[in-house]
């Protein structure tokens, strides 16, 4: 299909997303990819499609910016200890909700008025990945946020099969069509990209001392 | 700003609601109290602006999210060995 692409995004730092007029919302929309974040001043759509993965959908219910971030839980195959891994692998999810947090904070946000919602973490769609991906990505985000103190106000963890999650940061609505009939494997593709992509990283920090 | 106990490193982030971390070291760097407290930045603001603006506030490091545990910890080792008070 056809889109008319819109280069302009509501907020710095957001050019690299695909933005496009939906005609049928009348609105213009941003389709975020696995790894990618996205934050709304105002009058959009933010739409993605995931399996395994899990979209985090936040925003400040009183100046109404908001923004979701897709990403998933890495498995890091690091040669140090399993509990060093997996500390190294939440601290990289922490830091894709914190994306959208921080983005949030920067446009006059509090962290009293934030709303959240959490979709994905379905079947595994990537043969080399782990099976219980998906449940683990869901787990990550319940203890995430009952360690944070916000209750999600819609949890749409786990299920039977991949979604599309749309989401309106103007009034929080959300909208999930699960996908039940593919006509190609797009979807796990982008998926298995975004691990492989992740196990490659060579080093997840970057620390410099200022001497 | 109240003088606390005492501790022996500040570990802060820079976009925060109600006081930005820039000014919170400034702040940290006034005070007679912690001017000599080792001020390391944890963010996920990358960019060489910042850091320069962080470095110049006071900062002694910036550390870019995501970092693993081992990589904190032997930063912050490596704070506590700096002598903050030749930079100033």
């Amino acid at each position: 299909m056809l889109r008319q692409q819109i280069n302009t995004p509501t907020l710095k730092g957001y050019e690299h997303i695909n933005r496009y007029w939906d005609p049928r919302l009348r609105q213009p929309a941003a389709k975020i990819l696995p790894g990618e974040a996205y934050v709304s001043k105002t009058g959009e759509v933010i739409v993605t499609v995931l399996s395994s993965c899990v979209a985090v959908c936040i925003r400040d219910t009183r100046i109404g910016v908001g923004g979701m971030s897709h990403f998933t839980v890495p498995m890091l195959s690091q040669k140090s200890s399993e509990e060093h891994a997996r500390l190294a692998a939440e601290a990289y999810a922490c830091w894709a909700i914190e994306q959208v947090t921080n983005e949030i904070y920067k446009q006059g946000g509090q962290r009293a008025a934030l709303e959240v919602k959490v979709y994905g973490g379905g079947p595994q769609l990537v043969a080399e990945a782990p099976d219980d991906m998906g449940a683990r990505n869901a787990q990550f985000l319940r203890d995430y946020f009952a360690g944070e103190g916000i209750r999600p106000l819609e949890e749409g963890l786990e299920g039977d099969f991949p979604r599309k999650i749309s989401y309106f940061p103007d009034t929080g609505a959300t909208r999930v069509n699960d996908i039940r009939t593919r006509a190609n494997d797009t979807i796990e593709q982008r998926e298995q990209d975004y691990n492989r992509a992740l196990l490659r990283r060579p080093d997840l920090g970057d620390l410099e001392l200022f001497v | 700003m109240e003088a606390l106990a005492p501790f022996d490193v500040i570990i802060s982030d820079i976009i925060m609601p109600t006081m930005d971390g820039i000014t919170f070291i400034k702040k940290v760097r006034d005070h007679a109290a912690y001017a000599h407290i080792p001020i390391l930045v944890l963010t996920t603001e990358y960019s060489n602006e910042k850091r320069r603006e962080g470095d110049v506030a006071g900062a002694n490091g910036w550390a870019v999210k995501p970092f693993s545990p081992a990589q904190l910890l032997s930063t912050i080792e490596a704070l506590l060995k700096m002598d903050i008070s030749l930079r100033r």
